[in-house]
């Protein structure tokens, strides 16, 4: 299992575009991932799904704690670090 | 025959069958006992032919409109294939062995609760989308099929809610007969198009619960008028109606080419409005002489977040290479007051008429405004562009605003790069305080343009859209015409040029006041453009002169008002 906790940069939070930017990063991992907002992590949201995403309502300055587990964690857990240290891609 | 009267939005006469742009209203029924496998079925089945709409209106966005106006309906595709709405959706029919359309409503109002209760207003906004790709499920399970502008083969009167610029950017205009909205206003996005290209437009709410797909209707734009069924008689008297308007057109189609010139020989430049570079064709089909007004911050909507100084190089280059040397008087963004941008929080304001809006807002995030500048300086090469700061109230802020400018010069020439130094900088004369100001502003732009709009609000202190004060808000109000006197005075004294880009600018009843102050150009709807020309060609300004002087002294906007219609009735 590979677990990291990222703080959301961007300055408009997990909006449509960046939302819909995750969703097609992590698709195509066979892991299992899910993430959690600033550990709560009895909410667990799927980041394969753009309206679980979005439904986080996360905000610049939020916490993201993601974790996956499966054969291309490592790999999954890497992209999505640089995802969102790189400004969720806007 | 029945007859209704609703809201006249767009003049002409419309007189055909009615297509309904369905915003099918479903009531949901909770059925049980469906087979759950042939439900999950039908939802997929459902869901793969919305994606397939969404994605062929994606497709054609992107080939007609810009990328970002075209990624909402990416997002669309991406909720349609979303994991949790998929899942959410066969869980409750496996749960209730229940009708697909219940399930999806169900799932889709858990989400759609979600996003509406969140603090940030964008996100917010989400729920609609949510909304609209549920609307397109059901509709897909109910086997209706959806209205796509795109289909319209024959010409027809649109029925619809309202219009959504996706609706008017795929429209074949010639196949359009009429439209009748049911909600929307004067300024709404399908009135300025409509008027723009000559199609009557009718507001009438709940008009879809009384009109059915394949009636036949005629209704008139100007009055607002609509008969459902009609006679022959009365299909045949607005055919007259329709023809004399045609005649009329077809008249004033002769003007083209000639001078916007009186018959004492006082020229005057009539320019449009615009507010995108597709604009430009319908100016140049008018006959326009210029641009007077391209009103920028169109750029900036329906995307979500700032459009790059590429992008804007591109826009004003191509309004500047198509108007091939005439003036283009481009306005920077004018946003705040009741103009919102989705991507930027812009704090609530008590007044915001009276905040922070247009340069007062520019002036704020210099590096945003020098963004529009150095993508304004870039493309005057390519034409006689001018630049147009709006809102000006205060000396300082137009010194401010011009520092800015000069830094903007003076970075693209430490880049190499080309632009046209002789620039002229003009200002926007829509508050009082410009206007009483006009000889010291006059020293320190290139010339005025006066929007009526936003003067006569200011300075009668009225808001337009409070119907308890509406009545006071007239171009015919005295404070407001002599004010403009000054403007038009000041700048001539200054050897500057005054213009006006407002709706009073085509006002017939005003033009012979205007053309009297001795106005340089007047700036409106390319419709408009010939229709003033005629009116023009057959004032003296010597009589302008002398009404003007008559007019001055009349102290009330009624007695105005009165003595212009006058004259207008004795001359035309």
């Amino acid at each position: 299992m590979e677990k990291i906790t990222l703080t959301l940069t961007n300055a408009q939070g997990m909006h449509a575009r960046p939302a819909s930017l995750l969703t097609k990063l992590v698709k195509d991992f066979q892991s299992e991932i899910y993430f959690y907002k600033n550990d709560i992590d009895n909410k667990k949201y799927q980041p394969k799904s753009i309206l679980s995403v979005m439904s986080v309502g996360a905000m610049k300055g939020d916490k993201l704690t993601f974790v996956a587990e499966g054969s291309d964690e490592k790999e999954a857990i890497k992209a999505i670090k640089e995802f969102i240290e790189g400004g969720c891609g806007e | 025959m029945i007859s209704i009267q609703g809201t006249p939005i767009s003049p002409g006469i419309a007189i055909g069958k009615v297509v309904v742009k369905g915003n099918a209203k479903h009531d949901i029924q909770f059925i049980q006992g469906k087979n759950p496998n042939d439900e999950k079925r039908r939802f997929n089945d459902a869901r793969l032919k919305a994606i397939k709409e969404v994605n062929k209106i994606y497709q054609e966005m992107n080939e007609t409109k810009s990328a970002n106006e075209a990624q909402i309906f990416a997002a669309h595709i991406t909720m349609l294939e979303d994991t949790e709405l998929i899942d959410g959706v066969e869980a409750v029919i496996d749960e209730h062995s229940c009708n697909a359309e219940w399930a999806l409503q169900h799932v889709a109002n858990y989400f759609i609760g979600i996003f509406e209760e969140m603090q940030d207003d964008y996100m917010k906004e989400r729920a609609l989308d949510i909304k609209d790709i549920t609307r397109r499920i059901q509709r897909a399970l109910s086997g209706e099929e959806d209205f796509n502008f795109l289909d319209l083969k024959e010409p027809a009167i649109i029925l619809a809610d309202d219009l959504t610029p996706s609706d008017t950017a795929q429209m074949n205009p010639s196949l359009v007969l009429g439209i009748i909205n049911e909600i929307g206003g004067p300024t709404s996005h399908a009135a300025i198009i409509a008027r723009m290209l000559g199609i009557p437009l009718i507001v009438s709410p709940n008009i879809t619960s009384v009109i059915s797909y394949g009636q036949e209707i005629v209704f008139d734009g100007s009055t607002g008028v609509i008969y459902v069924e009609p006679t022959e008689e009365c299909i045949k008297k607005y055919e007259e109606k329709q023809k004399e308007l045609a005649d009329k057109r077809a008249a004033l189609e002769k003007l083209k080419g000639t001078k916007s010139i009186t018959q004492d020989g006082f020229k005057v430049e009539l320019a449009g409005n615009i507010g995108a570079p597709k604009d430009v064709k319908m100016v140049l089909e008018q006959d326009g002489e210029g641009v007077g007004l391209f009103r920028t911050e169109f750029l900036y909507m329906e995307r979500e977040d700032f459009p790059t100084e590429e992008e804007q190089f591109e826009a004003y280059k191509e309004v500047l290479v198509k108007m091939e040397g005439r003036p283009v008087v481009i306005r920077t963004l004018d946003i705040g007051g009741d103009k919102e941008l989705d991507y930027l929080e812009i704090p609530k304001e008590m007044n915001p008429f009276l905040g922070c809006r247009a340069i007062r807002f520019c002036l704020t995030k210099p590096e945003l405004w020098k963004v529009q500048l150095k993508a304004l300086l870039r493309a005057s090469i390519y034409g006689e562009l001018r630049i147009m700061i709006p809102m000006i109230a205060d000396m300082e802020e137009l010194y401010e605003a011009k520092t800015i400018i000069e830094e903007a010069k003076r970075e693209l020439r430490e880049q190499n790069i080309a632009f046209n130094e002789k620039i002229p900088v003009g200002m926007m004369m829509e508050t009082p305080a410009a206007a009483v100001m006009a000889d010291l502003f006059a020293q320190e732009v290139d010339f005025f343009s006066i929007g009526t709009n936003d003067l006569i609000q200011y300075t009668i202190a009225v808001d337009r859209m409070n119907t308890e004060v509406s009545h006071l808000y007239s171009p015919y109000q005295p404070a407001v015409i002599r004010l403009i006197k000054n403007i038009v005075d000041s700048a001539h004294r200054a050897g500057i040029w005054a213009g006006m880009c407002g709706e009073a600018a085509a006002d017939k009843n005003l033009l012979p006041v205007w053309i009297g102050l001795g106005i340089d150009e007047l700036s409106m709807s390319a419709r408009s453009i010939l229709e003033t020309r005629e009116y023009i060609q057959k004032l003296s300004q010597k009589n302008c002169i002398d009404l003007v002087q008559e007019v001055l002294l009349l102290k009330t906007k009624q007695l105005i008002e009165e003595r212009l219609e006058n004259e207008t009735l004795k001359r035309f």
